[in-house]
């Protein structure tokens, strides 16, 4: 292929416009350097030629007949205006805001004055935290974390709707081995309950749950993919009126003498233990392979508290890569709460069904009976990644089938809810940083958002 | 001084009190549109003219994440979504002269496409030396430890202070010389860049300089120690001597004044006049970009410097993103075919439920060579070609402003890119010899797309024109130009013919044609002949002067297997009463 000059050719013959740029050209160099300069100037007098550089320049400017700085209105401008009009504040609300909000959030900054007093805080031994959550059973909470004197800790916890938790423990804890013991008082201000059984009303009575559990816990790692844990620990469980609601109470909606635990203070020694199977490895910000996990619980009634039973919940989640952008993700939980003897099981340690891990679509313990079974399919596919391989963001369908019964054995085919929805998650190599998710289902629309964004 | 809002400014936005956009939309739906004005007519841009003395600007330094999400949203939806793209009635470029190039200025100079360098020019590009003097300590005063490229700033036995960057880990030179060549690719071109080396120092040489500060995460300055500099050195390989490689760029003179957008004009620069997506450089560095596979090229690698005598110069800086170069890795298939965010292929995912593929996905590759990286040749796809992030210059670019671009990329011959090329200091002959040809392969695509998106006609002469003189008969009117796609091996002359039409409204003429030229037959002519279409009047029975002088011809290149027509040239030829004769007075592409 030969080469060629295009442009020279045409240069040579514009003589009006090169005398024009030569015109310019004197017209600058008369602006910049005045008759007379003197090699040595006082730093006022510089001052004042560069003004009158300027001032001459700029009537020069305003002398320059050339092409205009933006195109000129057109039809266009015309038939597009009241579409601008229309679209100013949709731009103004989906892009502006978000920007302008992202561009505060992440802009390198000196830190304020209340990040140095959290830093000073944190790095004295106490840590304030605000959390949020935004979905079913929504709440705002504060919390305080002292752990100044590691390896006791001090926690407390407040949130908006009146629940609280106030924890003092020690926790000792390698990458093998974990110990933690623990006094802990909290109270659930708002707790939910549908009723007994998969065709329960969707009417709901609330209450709160005051309870004591002073527990001892350790956990060990068998190998590289076994762990183990078992824990040792004593509650007392008070039931009562919600707290700072008007809502129906349970004593208003349902019979609660049907209801063991209602009316009486319980207490249990309680003895668990479980072991976890996992199996995943985590490449291209997916995780492949499956985690298994079995646990049981056994609960002893001590004192005036005529009820034994024990729980065993069974969680196995499997992980299929279709390739580096899709995936597909299966999700089966189940619990089985039995009787031992006396009164059995009280209600608020019945299995449950629905809220942000079972039956999206529902709200939070929507199903209430001694077993439960929820399995969830989730097509996870990636839609953005980031040029630098740091964060990706997937959106995901999921469809689920889930139950409670009496009886496991007891389940028809008319007893499985089905809950289905969309969602987006938000994650960096190693972990999740943020899901959003639209549940949906036979009674309900769940909205939720939950996140942990890295400080 | 004069404000932006006091200087006339044809339908433009003063950014205060009533803007003359809205002036004229309502002068618009009053009285209509004014028609398109034939360049001839139109006012010239200036050469120089914004080299003006200004007051000194103070330093800026824009936020990233909001612009980039506006770009990235806001800007492809009203790319996409509007009227004047469904239309197809883009805006033109504002700043070309009536022969559609531009003018020299603080944007852009002419270079290699109007006088060409040499390949020792072309090597040496901008610098004036060779780099940082290494006679005396390289003194460190400041550093940049987090971010995705780490470096630091030194300065040198003669005072003059460099930016220094280093190669990632396994991919020594390939950084480095990534950005070396394209500074000089891009300086060769046209573009201002400052003067960058390929450096060698030993690791003994590096000094700290007195009061030289770190900032910290917390915003808080420590004394810089030579540790630091270390830390960024263990980021990076050794050159088997044991000393170490990198890319310095030189200050610029003059303060920086922080970037220059791809869009808007500075406010606090009254010689910023063309709104910046409408300047011609701009629109056609999308071209140069696409050529270098320079991704990153965005704000964020720009630079305002305030130079003497008083005036804000426009810089391109940081090319190490270019070629096969993704500064901290090599480029993968995605770039260069997709934006970081690219709104619409992501919505092709979300609805396709992850179905949806691009182009890329799934594409086999493997790096080139370390020292090269990864960059297409046969695939490289001209006009589908995507910079990182968008640029709202490179969207509104049109067929006209990418041509003028593939010129600037057409001028360099082989020869130069080699030694361009060379600059890069790459070590081994045979990696050099890849990336050029690769280059070359790439200009010839750049070159093959484009020059066939309008008729690559240029330099157009009347060289005969009797016909309206004296004599009473209509003789006809003979056109010599340069036809750029045969001079490129395009298609051969015995392949294409050139089909016409001449409209003179003041003499009633309205000629058509369709003229063969032979190979072998010298330059490309057409002859304007009424045939056996009306005459129209001479001009000796009616003199035209002003616009009845200007006459409009198009010529279209027309290939001959296949009949396909490439988009029209405009050539506007003005009646000249004292010669009587026409003369070529605008060419539009």
């Amino acid at each position: 292929m030969r080469r060629l000059n295009p442009v020279r050719a045409s240069l040579s013959i514009r003589p009006r416009q090169r005398a024009k740029g030569l015109l310019a050209a004197g017209l600058i160099a008369l602006a910049v350097c005045p008759a007379g300069a003197a090699a040595q100037e006082t730093e006022a007098s510089d001052r004042s030629r560069s003004q009158d550089s300027v001032t001459t320049a700029d009537s020069i400017r305003a002398s320059f007949d050339r092409p205009a700085a933006e195109p000129p209105t057109d039809w266009v401008d015309v038939v597009e205006f009241p579409l601008k009009v229309v679209a100013f504040p949709f731009k103004l609300v989906l892009v502006d805001l978000p920007a302008w909000i992202a561009g505060q959030v992440l802009v390198p900054r000196a830190p304020s004055g209340l990040v140095r007093a959290y830093r000073s805080m944190e790095n004295w031994g106490f840590r304030p935290t605000i959390r949020t959550s935004i979905g079913p059973r929504s709440a705002a909470a504060i919390e305080g974390q002292l752990f100044r004197y590691d390896p006791l800790y001090l926690h407390s916890a407040i949130s908006r709707r009146g629940s609280q938790r106030h924890r003092v423990g020690v926790l000792a804890a390698d990458p093998r081995y974990s110990f933690v013991a623990e006094a802990r008082w909290q109270r659930d201000a708002q707790l939910t309950f549908y009723g007994i059984g998969p065709d329960s009303d969707p009417d709901r009575g609330l209450y709160s749950r005051d309870y004591w559990d002073l527990r001892a816990r350790g956990t060990t790692r068998l190998s590289r993919r076994t762990g183990l844990d078992v824990g040792i620990g004593f509650e007392s469980n008070q039931i009562d009126e919600p707290v700072w609601s008007n809502d129906a109470s349970i004593w208003d909606e349902f019979d609660t003498s049907e209801l063991y635990g209602a009316n009486d203070e319980t207490r249990y020694v309680r003895i668990d233990g479980g072991v976890t199977l996992d199996l995943t490895a985590r490449r291209e910000f997916q995780d492949t392979g499956a985690w298994l996990r079995l646990q049981g619980v056994a609960w002893r009634g001590v004192a005036d508290t005529p009820s034994d039973f024990h729980a065993i919940t069974a969680i196995a989640q499997g992980y299929v890569p279709i390739n580096r952008r899709q995936q597909l993700a299966l999700r089966g939980v189940t619990r089985i709460a039995r009787s031992d003897g006396g009164e059995g099981v009280p209600f608020f340690h019945l299995s449950r069904l629905g809220g942000s891990r079972t039956a999206i679509g529902y709200s939070t313990s929507r199903f209430t009976d001694n077993d439960m079974i929820s399995l969830v399919a989730e097509w996870r596919y990636e839609v953005w990644r980031d040029i630098h391989d740091i964060i990706r963001s997937e959106f995901f369908l999921y469809f689920g089938e889930g139950t409670v019964q009496n009886r496991l054995d007891d389940v028809s085919s008319g007893d499985w809810q089905a809950s289905y929805g969309i969602g987006a998650r938000m994650v960096m190599k190693e972990r999740l940083l943020g899901v959003a998710f639209l549940g949906f289902s036979d009674e309900d629309v769940q909205v939720g958002i939950r996140g942990d964004w890295p400080l | 001084m004069t404000t932006r809002s006091e200087a006339s400014r044809p339908g433009g936005d003063s950014g205060r009190g009533w803007p003359d956009w809205r002036i004229g939309l309502l002068a618009c739906v009053v009285g209509g549109c004014a028609a398109p004005v034939p360049p001839s007519l139109r006012p010239e841009p200036i050469a120089w003219a914004d080299t003006l003395p200004i007051p000194e600007p103070a330093a800026r330094d824009p936020l990233e994440v909001p612009k980039i999400m506006n770009d990235a949203m806001a800007g492809e939806v009203s790319r996409v979504i509007t009227i004047r793209n469904l239309a197809g009635e883009q805006h033109e470029a504002l700043n070309v002269t009536r022969f559609d190039d531009v003018v020299p200025s603080a944007w852009f100079e002419h270079r290699n496409a109007a006088y060409p360098l040499t390949p020792a020019q072309v090597e040496v590009g901008p610098t004036a030396g060779s780099g940082p003097d290494t006679t005396g300590a390289l003194e460190i005063i400041s550093a940049k430890v987090q971010g995705v490229s780490p470096g630091f700033n030194i300065r040198d036995a003669r005072g003059d202070r460099y930016v220094v960057k280093f190669d990632p880990r396994g991919f020594l030179h390939m950084s480095s010389a990534a950005g070396v060549i394209s500074n000089r690719l891009l300086h060769a071109a046209g573009y201002h860049v400052p003067e960058d080396f390929v450096f060698v120092f030993s690791k003994s040489k590096l000094a700290v300089a007195e009061g030289a500060t770190i900032r910290g995460e917390d915003f808080e300055d420590r004394p810089l120690t030579l540790d630091v500099a270390f830390d960024v050195l263990s980021m990076t390989d050794t050159l088997p001597d044991g000393r170490y490689l990198a890319v310095t760029s030189k200050f610029v003179p003059g303060p920086p004044k922080g970037p220059f957008f791809f869009d808007g004009v500075r406010e606090d620069d009254p010689n910023d006049w063309y709104h910046h997506e409408h300047r011609r450089e701009l629109r056609g560095l999308y071209v140069v970009s696409s050529w270098i596979n320079h991704v990153d090229m965005r704000w964020m690698n720009t630079m305002d410097a305030y130079v003497p005598p008083g005036y804000l110069k426009h810089y391109l800086i940081d090319f190490a993103a270019s070629l096969g170069s993704g500064t901290t890795r090599p480029h993968e298939p995605r770039e260069g075919t997709e934006y970081n965010v690219d709104l619409w292929p992501s919505l092709g995912r979300v609805f396709s439920l992850g179905f949806y593929r691009v182009g890329w996905e799934g594409q086999e590759w493997e790096v080139i060579d370390p020292t090269i990286g990864w960059l297409e040749a046969e695939e490289f796809d001209p006009e589908g070609w995507k910079p990182n992030w968008p640029n709202r210059a490179f969207q509104l670019a049109t067929a006209r402003d990418g041509y003028w671009g593939a010129k600037l990329v057409a001028s360099f011959t082989d020869e130069q890119i080699r030694a361009a090329v060379r600059a890069g200091r790459l070590p081994t002959d045979r990696a050099a010899d890849t990336l050029a040809k690769i280059l070359m392969i790439r200009r010839d695509r750049v070159v093959d797309h484009w020059y066939r998106e309008v008729s690559p006609l240029e330099n157009f002469s009347v060289v005969s024109d009797t016909a309206n003189g004296d004599d009473e008969a209509v003789s006809p009117v003979i056109i010599e130009f340069e036809d750029l796609g045969q001079r490129m091996g395009l298609w051969r002359s015995d392949e294409i013919v050139y089909r016409w039409r001449l409209e003179h409204e003041a003499l009633r003429r309205d000629w058509r044609g369709r003229d063969a030229v032979g190979a072998g037959e010298g330059e490309p002519r057409i002859v304007l002949t009424a045939g056996d279409r009306d005459p129209g009047r001479r001009p000796s029975e009616f003199d035209p002067t002003g616009p009845d002088a200007i006459a409009r011809l198009e010529i279209e290149v027309e290939h001959l297997t296949g009949g396909e027509r490439q988009p029209a040239v405009t050539v506007w030829l003005e009646w000249d009463s004292s010669s009587r004769r026409y003369r070529v007075a605008g060419v539009e592409h």
